[in-house]
């Protein structure tokens, strides 16, 4: 496995967004979801791993995410996690004002300075 | 997963503390299998076992700050849960407010009646005194082969506080004497208590004024006249002046002086009897007439004692009954070896409880019935609200919500109601003591009685035990059923069925035990009736006073002259209609000391008759009429001929035949002429048949030289404001002579029928509630049931059913269980009517009448509460009906 050129945290109040990202394509235990981050960040984000329990269980709290304990095909037991229509109008909204925080922050960026 | 696995760990995880534990092993559980994840994946690109799981640790970050963070996370849910819980479950009890009404008020109830019944019961039976150390007292005496108590005396006392270490004190003492107290501007009776002087000390009570008895001065008999103040008596007669102490009063006619005051509140220890006024050594107990003082076979108090630190009852027992046979011969004056009994010191007096021992297995019955009778209501009315909220409950589960919570937040919902109805019933309970209590405040003779009745602690955890185990049992049951009729919700109507006829089991029930309390009811009343009815007096405007001129040893003739004086002074009253008087001992009831054999001649004796001494005019100011002859006039003195007047019953024994009057009665071996025959005035509560009374002047008895009397005053309007005018008249007089038992008639004959009155007021209260909870019960079931069958009812007037046949079609569906249940009701009647025979007066058990009347009043409310609804299922629109669902 090739190490990556750099690996960053999780940017600050981001970690939620993302969870449900994650989640947005199908249901997944914890240890999935870690991985298709650090897959989709192209292993940029080195999340730190145990800090997405807490997370989790907040998420399910707010009715953002639903949990059910399954067998994975390995036979094993394991949690999965379910975005549920809350959850999915929430990540849609935070989406955008993401979308929009970036651009906003990325023209202050752009603006040259000697 | 299944619908029951479901079931089985939502119901896991009902309590926080069950759930929490379920939380933290599913968070590990979930936590060891990301480590096992990433371990594996280290393995499988080739690192040793150690270094995949030491690089997993790492990635995963330190475990149990993650841990706590994630507890952290699952416990402000828990809290946030419980107060969205209660703000849901207050939400839907205001959508349906009739529901929780109904459910908080029969909670209420049947918790009002178990505090009510728990706190009489505790008061008389179980609490200790208001004192410190409290725990450690014992009371110790004798009891004789028959059963019967007996003092050890302060002989006794004495012997017990030197010899047993187990004590650190040993009181004697005489907790019930009535006092004569006058000087200082009064002449009253007052309770009073002849103590050893360290009672005050072991009762943890510091004089208010002056000081309590030295021990110098109980030592010799009839030397030391000391006494202490009642905090009260000091208010009232000294106006609270601290001069008191060192002034004189006469108890009895014996000159004390006072040497100090009780601290407020303090009114002895005779719980069930009277508060205590004054106190007096109990070598003082000679001013009672007691002259065995100081001397062995004395027992003149009871023995109260302290046990010392760490010491047992047991141990005191087994010290006590190795000086059995010296106490014997204290006490006892001769060989006797006495079994000696040591109790710890709760409730009233084991001597004074006889008149309330047959009360509590009444009152605990009753109490039963009602929560029985509650229950069942309770279970019945949250069982159906279950049902029919389970469509909004399988809502909430198919929109993703797990049963654990469902059942929780229905659990939250209960838990209101039953908190709710726990308050109410403990504040109902407040009113219910108060009630029962007022039959025992005050005895015959107008002394008041005191128990310590305020709500303690123990009560409160009783009531909140009694609520919280109606919300375990009705709260937790239909939250489970309620859950899994939502899960069962469209699949399994049919199941219903059989919760539908476990309802109408209870009704049934619930008309049983009902039919059974009201026929208890029913008897009651009717004795009461009939008591009220035989006793033939008027007692609607009489005032009785008691004169005792006896107790400050005026002679005969004194006291005579005073009598006329007082009698005169008050027929000239405006407001008095009539005065007349008794000798005051065996008045009306009182048998007292003197049955006399009574009969046509001296030889024939078969009657033993109750002789009453009455004055002229007696008969017509008490109201007791007259039925042949004439009553006593001033013209009976002792000159005259002497006279008697007979009750009817007494005359009809004698002369079956004929009338009674100008025949002669041999009464105690002496002629009377009998000059007229009056109605059976009196009946004493329990006996069975008005008693042989025989009527003598009292003018004329050369055997009554001392004058007891009660006079008996009628009066315009209220005999109670009445009181202190005559109480004035009289001080006018003499006001030196004791003026006692001052009292309406009316209260003395209630106090005097106390049994009757009292179950038929607790089982005509517990019958009442009982018909209202079986109406609304019934009232619950067929609403049920008729909008069950809405859409049914709606095809059947659809297809041309009159209103009629569907009100019939409705009421046939309960009339099984109630009639079911009406017949059980009188089986159990039968039975339950036995246990009130004592109280019976004038009715067998098994009165028509009152069966007749209670099947009535429970058939009357069951038609009624079956009817309402079920005429409404008559006005169903076919249309609306249709289109449910």
């Amino acid at each position: 496995m090739a190490e990556p050129a750099q690996r960053d945290d999780v940017l600050q109040g981001t970690l939620d967004m993302l969870v449900l990202k994650a989640l947005s394509l199908e249901p997944m235990h914890g240890w999935g979801i870690t991985e298709r981050l650090q897959q989709w960040s192209r292993d940029v984000f080195q999340l730190n791993q145990g800090s997405l329990y807490p997370a989790l269980y907040r998420l399910e709290h707010q009715g953002l995410v639903a949990s059910q304990w399954r067998t994975t095909v390995h036979n094993r037991r394991a949690r999965y996690y379910t975005l549920t229509v809350a959850g999915r109008r929430r990540l849609a909204a935070e989406q955008r004002s993401w979308a929009r925080a970036s651009t906003a922050v990325n023209l202050i960026l752009a603006v040259d300075t000697p | 997963m299944s619908p029951l696995r479901r079931l089985h760990g939502a119901a896991r995880r009902l309590f926080g503390l069950l759930r929490r534990a379920e939380d933290e092993r599913s968070m590990q559980e979930e936590m060891r299998f990301h480590l096992d994840q990433l371990t594996a994946r280290h393995l499988a690109s080739g690192m040793s076992p150690e270094d995949a799981r030491r690089r997993a640790r790492i990635e995963f970050g330190g475990i149990a700050g993650h841990e706590e963070a994630a507890r952290d996370a699952l416990r402000s849910r828990l809290v946030e849960d419980l107060v969205r819980d209660l703000h849901y479950g207050w939400r839907s009890l205001r959508r349906h407010p009739g529901f929780a009404a109904t459910t908080v008020l029969t909670i209420a109830l049947g918790i009002a009646a178990t505090v009510t019944v728990f706190t009489v019961v505790d008061s008389i039976f179980l609490r200790p005194l208001p004192v410190p150390h409290a725990e450690r007292l014992v009371s110790i005496s004798f009891r004789r082969p028959s059963g019967r108590e007996d003092w050890i005396g302060s002989l006794g006392a004495r012997l017990l506080r030197t010899r047993v270490s187990a004590f650190d004190a040993v009181v004697a003492h005489d907790s019930r004497e009535v006092l004569l107290v006058s000087g200082h501007g009064m002449a009253t009776e007052r309770f009073g208590a002849f103590v050893s002087p360290d009672y005050f000390a072991v009762l943890g009570v510091t004089p208010y004024r002056g000081r309590f008895f030295l021990p110098s001065e109980d030592s010799v008999p009839d030397r030391d006249a000391v006494a202490v103040l009642g905090y009260d008596l000091w208010r009232t007669q000294f106006a609270a002046d601290p001069g008191a102490v060192g002034e004189h009063l006469q108890v009895r006619g014996r000159d004390v002086t006072i040497v100090g005051v009780a601290p407020p509140g303090f009114i002895g220890i005779s719980i069930g009897g009277a508060p205590n006024d004054l106190w007096l050594p109990t070598m003082m107990l000679g001013v009672m007439g007691n002259a065995c003082l100081g001397r062995p076979g004395c027992r003149d108090a009871a023995g109260l004692a302290r046990l010392a630190a760490g010491a047992t009852i047991t141990q005191a027992r087994q010290q006590v009954q190795a000086l059995s046979a010296e106490l014997g011969a204290a006490a006892f004056d001769h060989d006797t070896t006495p079994r000696i009994t040591l109790a710890p010191l709760r409730g009233m007096a084991t001597d004074q409880r006889s008149d309330y021992t047959a009360l509590a297995p009444l009152l605990a019955g009753i109490a039963l019935l009602l929560i029985v009778i509650a229950c069942a209501n309770v279970g019945g009315l949250l069982i159906t609200r279950g049902l029919s909220r389970a469509p909004e409950v399988a809502l909430r589960y198919s929109l993703g919500a797990d049963s654990g919570r469902v059942i929780r937040q229905l659990v939250t919902e209960n838990l209101l109601i039953g908190v709710g109805g726990g308050v109410l019933g403990v504040l109902l309970s407040i009113g219910g003591v108060r009630a029962l209590m007022g039959f025992f405040a005050r005895d015959s003779e107008g002394f008041p009685h005191f128990f310590y009745l305020s709500l303690d602690s123990r009560v409160l955890l009783f009531a909140l035990a009694a609520s919280l185990a109606t919300v375990a049992l009705f709260g937790v049951l239909p939250a489970i059923t309620t859950s899994r009729a939502a899960l069962a919700h469209h699949a399994a109507q049919s199941r219903l069925t059989g919760r539908r006829r476990g309802r109408l089991a209870l009704m049934g029930a619930q008309v049983a035990l009902s039919l059974t309390l009201l026929v208890g009811a029913a008897l009651m009343v009717r004795s009461f009736l009939a008591l009220m009815h035989r006793q033939r007096f008027d007692v609607s405007h009489v005032a009785l006073i008691r004169l005792r001129p006896e107790q400050i040893h005026y002679d005969p003739q004194r006291a005579q002259r005073f009598l006329r004086q007082v009698v005169s002074r008050l027929a000239g009253m405006p407001d008095v209609t009539g005065v007349a008087f008794g000798r005051g001992r065996g008045f009306l009831w009182d048998e007292g000391p003197t049955t006399l054999p009574l009969g046509r001649t001296g030889s024939d004796t078969s009657l033993l008759a109750y002789t009453r001494f009455i004055s002229p005019g007696f008969l017509a100011t008490l109201g007791i009429p007259l039925l042949a002859g004439r009553e006593f006039t001033e013209a009976d003195d002792p000159a005259a001929p002497r006279v008697a007047v007979l009750t009817q019953s007494v005359s009809q024994k004698l002369w079956p035949a004929g009338s009674a009057l100008e025949r002669t009665v041999i009464l105690g071996g002496k002629a009377f002429r009998v000059v007229g025959v009056a109605a059976d005035f009196a009946v004493h509560p329990i006996a069975t048949s008005a008693p042989p009374v025989v009527l003598v002047p009292f003018w004329q008895q050369a055997f009554e030289p001392e004058v007891d009397a009660r006079l008996a005053v009628r009066v315009r309007g209220d005999p109670a404001a009445a009181l202190p005018r005559l109480r004035r008249a009289i001080s006018a007089i003499d006001p030196a002579v004791p003026i006692t038992e001052l009292m309406t008639f009316a209260s003395q004959v209630d106090s005097n029928n106390t049994a009757v009155h009292l179950g038929a007021a607790v089982l005509l209260a517990a019958a009442a509630v009982a018909l209202f909870l079986t109406g609304l019960g019934l009232y619950g079931v067929i609403t049920y049931l008729v909008a069950r069958r809405t859409r049914e009812i709606g095809v059947r007037i659809a297809v041309g059913a009159t209103p009629r046949r569907i009100v019939a079609l409705m009421l046939r569906q309960g009339a099984a269980a109630i009639l079911a249940g009406g017949a059980a009701g009188l089986v159990c009647a039968t039975f339950g009517a036995r246990f009130l025979a004592a109280y019976l007066v004038g009715v067998e058990p098994g009165d028509r009448i009152a069966f007749a009347a209670a099947l009535l009043a429970v058939g009357g409310v069951a038609c009624l509460a079956s009817y309402v609804p079920a005429r409404r299922a008559a006005r169903i629109d076919p249309m609306t009906a249709l289109r449910v669902e």
